[in-house]
């Protein structure tokens, strides 16, 4: 018998709770939209202020603004290389530390884990000063796309940690008798790994691609520190306009990426259901 | 099944372990072995730096200006992190009590900003932070509506909330670079803060309320301690990249609100100081360190007790 | 040692293995024939799993030799062994349909696709699944997993079948209906099956012979009925049904007989038939053994009804023994009810009693006082341990 009629858990149908839930929402959504809807803005001056009317003359000239289309490939192309290595990297990691017992086990996990824990501007730095030192690609003469090639190795660093993670996480939940059962019925180590644990793995592959190719594409501080003075990614360039003066192009090329990035993310909940999301909490 | 011991099969484990390793040696540990190195160093020319053992480096951050600025990055990351626990929290407890179809989606709307670059995020704020941006518009019709409200009630003439509505300034000041904070690094304490909300036992929730304590008393007395860890490691994990951020101090802040991170990159990329500056970026690794010291503590004494 | 004769497929000699310090087994030997089915039973970490992967060579055993069909095979690889396994979560692969995870092996082995088909195929008909031929695994019940499972391993042709606990995961009813088609498959196919199990009324109704695991050691390898009639110690009556025990201070051997005696039961003379080998006799106290007997040996009687051997002592020296309770819970069982018979201070013991003596107690109210009777020719004089 219970004297108390409320139940429980109704936290979340309190109108007060629901207040702050839905505040927040617009705190978080607010400055996106506000954004992307003065991208259309019709306006040259400072650009953004007061609505001027609607145009889409902007994206036309983000588009046809040549250093900004050079960033973007630069962007794409450090994203595709350094998603395929931290990729492959970060499943080496995964495997490694899901299937082995060894000394000092807990010292190899936690510097995995540093890179995804120390402060950015820390690792932009050190890995700047290591890139100088060493005289790699900083001259500003290799040809491309070589002279990515520091950013790329700065992108792997920081993103291969967050893939081992997925893709470990993914293997936690791997059925051992899967492995046993194609041993014992005569499969070889390599066919178990290819016939039956690669194909378990493929999500959080995929899962781990579409997470190290935002990485890459959303970074900045450490790209604005490994980048040389004729490497300029993305939100770099961004970066430089936004220090020179501030133009509802700036919006429209924000406005490409938040899209890409949309439809990454919605890519991604294709290959894992939505719910898997409250799952690993 | 229990784990393999790596001697069972050392070939195997090898060529698993190896390649990430030497990538952590070679693009990790030697970098930041680098910059250890330029901490003990001094410049002997415009780009030579000769490791000399000095502790200069060192020392200078305990002059007078450097404390004003470490002070000021402490105080704003702390009170950032304040400001995102005391919003995470509520969030926090309604996706958690959501219905278990509409979890997954909520968790998806905090996310997704997220996932959003930061210099864009950072960048969308300017927008609304300006004199003439939408969060003084706002203010500003709040303004009106209210004195239009006061007119009606015949309190026109007494000027109660000023004659006029004068714009704030947000950018430039510590409440600007604070509200850049809290929006940027919300969403690193509302998961934890979620994850631990889900992982509580309900009954200790039924129980309490069935002894007849209220929603409140439940809260406090229950709710809140039980999910402390989780408060805890939301608090660290907001606060880390709090103290080192670079942008928003760096755009909203408009170089009059500078934080660690300013200082740091004006030495390699102006001042060419790279001594100081990597002496200043290991102080930040440092205290990185100190605070996941204190909370392994708090999690080891928590395993301890239970 | 034991000699490998033509009829022995799986020679176990000598076991042992341990885990750092732990011994999972200990000198553990068993001789399995071809064609039985054979049990490993035994409570959960008496090392029942760990001798079956090491007869399909997921584990070397640390000492000690395995014979498979008259070869050495004790490190042979598992993917090299004539033996085949169906593991307790089923390791149904979930990426493959049910044609090939059955045709998985055979591929493995370079079959010809033609073969292949038709070896999944009969596989697939033997354990009725013919219609799931294209279905994926997640479109299958747990019984239906299971026998995907038991195709998979049987289109092998191994010598030697292993079953990891191979009901365990069914519901109570499917279960029943399982351990049927299970001994039916195997009369069908004729290989040798190798269950391992914790349920020993799984074990006693489906097996050819059972071995009976503790602690790591071999303590009897018998038929259903030797165990359940001649345990050799009281673990095993224990383990398989139910027994009650009665300590025993004193044994002493003459010349055709056993004199025990019992603080509880006082004095008996048993053939000397009943006394095990193990035991050892003489003037000294020997507290190691007992006196037991199952619930189905009692028969229960009110404490004034004359029976056809009526005696005032506790104990008739003719052929039974009597002790004296009072009547306790019923409990109603369908074919028969377990009566429960509290003695004081001492430990209750039950008898199972069917309907026609079931009459006269059940008007009684609780605390009547009755008399259960056992013979001594169902007497057990077993060693404690």
């Amino acid at each position: 018998m219970k004297a108390n009629t409320k139940k429980p858990f109704e936290y979340s149908r309190k109108w007060s709770l629901r207040l702050v839930f839905l505040t927040t929402m617009v705190f978080l959504y607010a400055p996106i939209i506000v954004l992307v809807v003065f991208s259309f803005n019709n306006s040259r001056r400072g650009g953004n202020v007061i609505w001027k009317g609607f145009t889409t003359k902007y994206y036309g000239k983000a588009f046809a603004n040549e250093e900004l289309m050079l960033a973007f490939a630069n962007s794409m192309t450090i994203a595709v290389t350094s998603t395929i290595i931290s990729v492959f990297l970060g499943a080496m990691t995964a495997i490694f530390l899901w299937r082995f017992r060894f000394p000092f086990k807990p010292l190899a996990e936690g510097l995995v884990s540093l890179p995804i824990i120390i402060p950015e501007i820390c690792m932009g730095v050190s890995l700047a000063m290591f890139f100088s030192s060493l005289d790699l690609w900083t001259s500003g003469d290799t040809p491309w796309p070589f002279n990515l090639s520091n950013i790329i190795l700065a992108h792997i660093t920081f993103s291969f940690p967050f893939a081992a993670m997925v893709i470990r996480t993914r293997l936690q939940n791997f059925n051992r008798e899967m492995e046993e059962a194609a041993k014992d019925l005569g499969a070889s180590e390599y066919r178990v790994f290819r016939d039956i644990l690669l194909p378990h793995m493929r999500p959080g592959l995929i899962a781990a691609a579409l997470l190290t190719f935002t990485l890459s594409l959303d970074d900045f501080v450490i790209t604005f520190f490994t980048s040389g003075p004729n490497t300029v990614t993305f939100p770099v360039k961004i970066y430089s306009m936004v220090r020179f003066s501030i133009t509802p192009e700036i919006n429209a090329a924000s406005t490409i990426l938040i899209v890409l990035t949309l439809l990454l993310t919605f890519a991604a909940l294709r290959y894992q259901r939505i719910t898997d999301i409250s799952n690993d909490g | 099944m229990s784990l393999e011991n790596y001697r069972q099969q050392p070939a195997v484990f090898a060529a698993f372990a190896a390649p990430t390793l030497i990538w952590l040696l070679l693009f990790f540990i030697a970098p930041l072995g680098i910059i250890w190195l330029y901490s003990f160093g001094e410049n002997v020319s415009l780009v030579d730096i000769e490791t000399t053992w000095t502790l200069d480096n060192y020392a200078r951050i305990f002059q007078p200006e450097v404390l004003v600025l470490l002070w000021r990055s402490l105080w704003i990351a702390g009170i950032s992190t304040l400001v995102c626990l005391v919003i995470a929290y509520p969030v926090a407890l309604v996706i958690a009590t959501a219905h278990p179809d509409k979890k997954p989606w909520l968790l998806l709307l905090i996310m997704l900003p997220f996932w959003t670059n930061l210099l864009i995020r950072t960048y969308a704020l300017l927008n609304i932070l300006g004199t003439r941006g939408r969060l003084n518009d706002v203010l500003g019709w709040l303004w009106e509506t209210t004195n239009t409200l006061l007119t009606k009630f015949g309190l026109g003439e007494f000027q109660l909330i000023g004659e006029s509505f004068t714009p704030l300034k947000f950018l430039g000041t510590p409440g600007g670079v604070i509200f850049g904070i809290v929006y940027v690094s919300l969403p690193f304490a509302i998961l934890p803060i979620y994850s631990s909300l889900e992982r509580l036992d309900k009954s200790y929730l039924e129980a309490s309320l069935d002894l007849g304590a209220g929603q409140w008393r439940t809260f406090y007395h229950v709710l809140l301690p039980l999910t402390a860890a989780g408060v805890v490691t939301a608090g660290i994990i907001t606060f880390i990249p709090a103290l080192g951020q670079f942008l928003t101090p760096d755009l909203l802040g408009r170089g009059q609100v500078d934080m660690i991170a300013n200082v740091i990159e004006r030495q390699f990329k102006r001042a060419n100081d790279w001594p100081f500056g990597s002496a200043l970026s290991l102080f930040l690794l440092y205290i990185t360190f100190v605070l996941l010291a204190v909370r392994s503590f708090y999690d080891a004494r928590k395993a301890h007790r239970s | 040692m034991a000699d490998s004769d033509a009829n022995t497929i799986v020679s176990l000699n000598n076991i042992g293995k341990h885990f750092g310090k732990v011994k999972a087994l200990d000198n553990v030997s068993i001789d399995i024939k071809e064609g039985e089915i054979f049990a490993l039973l035994g409570p959960s970490g008496c090392g029942k799993s760990t001798l079956l992967r090491i007869i399909s060579g997921f584990e070397n055993p640390t000492e000690g030799e395995l014979l498979l069909d008259g070869k050495d095979m004790t490190r042979t690889a598992p993917n090299k062994r004539p033996v085949n396994m169906v593991f307790q979560s089923y390791a149904v692969f979930p990426h493959m349909s049910v044609a090939d995870n059955v045709g998985y092996g055979l591929k493995m082995d370079k079959l010809l696709v033609d073969e292949i088909t038709t070896r999944v195929d009969t596989a697939l008909a033997q354990v009725h699944l013919d219609q799931f031929k294209h279905r994926m695994p997640d479109q299958l019940s747990g019984g239906q997993k299971q026998r995907v499972a038991l195709a998979r391993a049987l289109v092998k042709q191994p010598r030697v079948l292993l079953l990891d606990e191979p009901l365990s995961a069914l519901d109570a009813k499917l279960r029943d209906a399982m351990r049927l088609e299970l001994v039916k498959l195997q009369e069908t196919v004729g290989v040798t099956f190798i269950i391992v199990t914790h349920d020993q009324s799984e074990a006693l109704a489906m097996a050819d012979r059972v071995a009976v695991l503790e602690a790591g050691k071999l303590r009897q390898v018998d038929t259903p009925t030797a165990l359940y009639n001649h345990p050799v110690d009281a673990f095993v009556a224990d383990f398989i049904g139910k027994v009650h025990t009665f300590d025993v201070q004193h044994i002493e051997r003459q010349d055709n007989h056993v004199r025990v005696t019992s603080d509880e039961l006082g004095e008996l003379t048993l053939p000397l038939n009943k006394l095990p080998e193990r035991i050892s006799t003489g003037a000294q106290v020997n507290a190691s053994s007992v006196l037991a007997f199952r619930p189905e040996a009692l028969k229960v009687n009110l404490a004034n009804e004359p029976t056809a051997s009526t005696a005032s002592t506790e104990t008739n020296q003719a052929n039974e023994i009597q002790l004296p309770g009072f009547l306790g819970d019923i409990a109603f069982q369908g074919q028969h009810s377990i009566v429960e018979i509290t003695r004081g201070d001492k430990p209750s013991v039950s008898a199972i009693v069917d309907h026609s003596s079931l009459s006269a107690l059940q008007t009684q109210p609780i605390g009547t006082p009755i008399v259960a009777r056992c013979a001594l020719s169902d007497l057990m004089l077993l060693p404690a341990q």
